[in-house]
C-alpha cells in the first residue's frame, strides 16, 4: 500500500516536473471514471468500457492459449521423454524462444490474412516454450524409482504415461502453464496494437493517437490488475497441485 | 528336493570397467526365506535388480521356475530399498495399483478390499489414506512392504528394507516380519547389511564378499530354532554359532582394494575377534 502511494507521489512530481504531457493522477481519474464506473458499456467499437475491453482480450488470449497448451504439452513430453529428439530440436527451439511477437505477427498476417487469427497465432506460438521447456524439464525430472514401480508391475506405455510420467510431471508442467500464461497476457497488447483490435490494447493505441492520455494511463493499470490477477490464480492452482502431489 | 524356484548361475555384472558382481551362484527353493548379507555398496541392490528383471546381466544366468528371467515379472514383487511409493497416492491406492495390474479380474470393491486387507496386516489399517508424506518412514516402509504381500507374487525380493529406519523401529518391524513369516510361509529373498537381522529371520544366510568383484560365499543354513523371540535368542547357543558363522565369512572378506589389504585384513581378524565376543540387546 505504501508503495503505491510512492508511485502516486511521484506521479505528481513527474506531473508538474519534467514531464509535462503527463496528466495528473486527478485529471486521470476524472477523465477515466466513465470507463469504470460503467465497465461493460458499448458505446461503440473503440468506445466500450473498460471490462468489456479486457473482456474481448481475455477471449483472444485464452484462445492461443489454449493452443499454446495443446500443442506445447505433448511436444514437452516427446522432447523429455527422447534424448534423440531433445538433440535435434533443442537447438531450435532456444532460437524461436526469444523472438518477439511484433516479428511473429506479420507473418501470422501473411498466414492467415485476417487480424484475429493472426493474433492468436502470435499468441500461440509467442508462449507455447515454457510449457514446452518445463513440461520437458519434468518429464526428464521423474526418478528412477517411479519409473522402476511402474516397470516391476508391468505397466503398459499408456499406463506409464498417465499414472506415473504425467502425474510426476504435473508440478513442473504447471510452472510452465503459469509462466506462459504471462507471456500470452503480454503478447496481448502488442498483437492488438497492431491490430488494432477491440481489446484492451488496440483501446491503448487508439487513446493515443487520439491525445487522450488519461485512458493510456488507465489501460496500463488495467493490464497490470489483470496480469498480476492472472498470476495469482495460476500460482493458487499450482499450489494446490503441488500440495495435492508432494 | 525338487527343482530350486530361482537359480543363479555364474552371474556377472560390470558398470562400465569397474565389474561389481562375478560368479554369483544362488539357489532359493520354494518356501524358504533366504538372506543376503553383505557390504553397502557390494552390488546387492544391483543383484536385486537382475533378479526382478529391471537390469540384464553381463555374464551367467538367471533362472525362474526353470525359464530364463527376460524381464520384470509380477510373480516377482520387488521392495524398493528406498519404498518407492508414488507419493501423490494414498498409501491405499499406492497399493491398490499393484494389486489392479496382479489380479486384473477382479472387481475395484475387490481391490480396494484386498488392499486394505494387507493394509491391515501390517498394521496400518489407520492410515489408509494418508500419503506417504503424512507417514512416518517406518509407516512407509511397511505400505512397501504391503504392496508386495498384496501382490501375492511367488518370491518376495526385499531389498534392505529396514535400512533406513532408526534402530527401535527396525527392531519393531523386525518382529513384525517374523510375525507375518510365520503367518505366510512365503518364499522371500532379502537383502540386509545387519547380520543379527538375518539370524533372527532367515533359514539360510548367504553372505556377499565386499565389492568391486563381489560374489556370495557358502551359503549357512540358520539352526535357530523357530518360533523365534528377539529377548530369547541370547540364550540360544545356535543363535551365536549362526551368527559367528556369518560374521567370520564377512570379515574375512571385506573391502580390499588396495595392497595393504593383506595388512588390513590382519587387523580386521583381531577386530573380529572382538566383535565377535559383543552380543546383541
Ligand atoms: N547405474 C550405475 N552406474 C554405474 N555404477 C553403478 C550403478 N549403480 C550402482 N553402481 C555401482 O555399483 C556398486 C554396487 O551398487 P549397489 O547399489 O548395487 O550396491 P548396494 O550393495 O546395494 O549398496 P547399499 O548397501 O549402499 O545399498 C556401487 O559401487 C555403485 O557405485
Ligand atoms: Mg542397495
Amino acid at each position: 500500500m505504501f508503495g503505491f502511494l510512492c508511485v502516486l507521489g511521484l506521479w505528481q512530481i513527474s506531473c508538474h516536473t519534467w514531464a509535462q504531457n503527463l496528466p495528473t493522477p486527478a485529471k486521470t481519474w476524472e477523465m477515466s471514471r466513465l470507463y469504470i464506473t460503467d465497465p461493460f458499456a458499448k458505446r461503440g467499437e473503440m468506445d466500450q468500457g473498460i471490462l468489456r475491453f479486457t473482456w474481448n482480450s481475455l477471449v483472444l488470449v485464452t484462445k492461443g492459449y489454449l493452443i499454446a497448451l495443446l500443442i506445447g504439452t505433448p511436444l514437452g513430453f516427446i522432447l523429455g521423454s527422447s534424448r534423440g529428439f531433445a538433440k535435434t530440436f533443442d537447438p531450435l527451439i532456444q532460437m524461436l524462444k526469444p523472438i518477439s511477437p511484433l516479428a511473429w505477427l506479420p507473418l501470422g498476417l501473411v498466414l492467415f490474412q485476417k487480424t484475429t487469427p493472426s493474433a492468436i497465432f502470435t499468441i500461440a506460438i509467442c508462449s507455447m516454450w515454457p510449457t514446452v521447456l518445463n513440461t520437458a524439464i519434468g518429464v526428464r525430472n521423474v526418478p528412477q524409482d517411479y519409473l522402476n514401480v511402474g516397470r516391476v508391475l508391468r505397466f503398459s506405455r499408456k499406463k506409464m504415461l498417465f499414472k506415473i510420467l504425467l502425474p510426476a510431471a504435473l508440478p513442473y508442467m504447471f510452472t510452465g502453464y503459469r509462466l506462459s500464461l504471462g507471456i500470452a497476457w503480454l503478447v496481448i497488447v502488442a498483437a492488438e496494437m497492431l491490430t488494432g483490435a477491440p481489446g484492451i490494447g488496440g483501446f491503448l493505441w487508439q487513446e493515443y493517437n487520439s491525445l487522450i492520455y488519461e485512458h493510456i494511463i488507465l489501460s496500463i493499470i488495467t493490464i497490470g490488475l489483470i496480469g498480476f490477477l492472472l498470476d495469482w490464480m495460476m500460482q493458487a492452482v499450482e499450489r494446490r497441485m503441488g500440495a495435492a502431489l508432494s | 528336493m525338487s527343482a530350486p524356484m530361482l537359480e543363479l548361475r555364474g552371474v556377472g555384472k560390470s558398470y562400465g570397467s569397474r565389474a561389481v558382481l562375478r560368479d554369483v551362484n544362488l539357489h532359493i527353493f520354494e518356501g524358504e526365506f533366504v538372506c543376503a548379507v553383505g557390504y553397502s555398496g557390494s552390488g546387492k541392490t544391483t543383484l536385486m535388480n537382475m533378479i526382478a528383471g529391471l537390469l540384464a546381466p553381463d555374464k551367467g544366468e538367471l533362472l525362474f521356475d526353470g525359464t530364463p528371467i527376460q524381464g520384470p515379472s509380477l510373480n516377482r514383487a520387488l521392495i524398493f530399498q528406498n519404498y518407492s511409493l508414488l507419493p501423490w497416492l494414498s498409501a491405499q491406492r499406492n497399493v491398490e495399483l499393484a494389486v489392479r495390474e496382479r489380479f486384473p479380474e477382479l472387481s475395484s470393491a475387490e481391490v480396494r478390499e484386498h488392499a486394505r486387507r494387507y493394509l491391515q496386516k501390517v498394521k496400518l489399517g489407520h492410515a489408509l489414506d494418508r500419503r506417504p508424506t503424512e507417514l512416518s518412514g517406518g509407516m512407509r516402509q511397511r505400505v512397501s512392504l504391503a504392496r508386495g504381500l498384496a501382490m501375492e507374487p511367488q518370491i518376495l525380493l526385499l531389498d534392505e528394507p529396514l535400512g533406513a529406519l532408526d534402530a527401535l523401529t527396525r527392531a519393531e518391524l523386525q518382529d513384525e516380519f517374523v510375525r507375518l513369516q510365520e503367518q505366510e510361509h512365503r518364499t522371500i529373498l532379502m537383502i540386509t547389511n545387519d547380520v543379527d537381522e538375518a539370524v533372527l529371520l532367515a533359514d539360510r544366510i548367504v553372505p556377499l564378499s565386499a565389492g568391486p568383484g563381489a560374489t556370495f560365499g557358502a551359503s549357512i543354513p540358520i539352526t535357530t530354532s523357530r518360533p523365534r523371540d528377539r529377548r530369547k535368542l541370547n540364550d540360544d547357543p545356535c543363535y551365536h554359532h549362526d551368527r559367528k558363522a556369518v560374521l567370520r565369512y564377512l570379515l574375512a572378506h571385506g573391502p580390499q582394494d588396495t595392497a595393504r589389504a593383506a595388512s588390513r585384513r590382519q587387523q580386521r581378524s583381531a577386530v573380529m575377534s572382538s566383535a565377535l565376543e559383543v552380543t546383541p540387546v
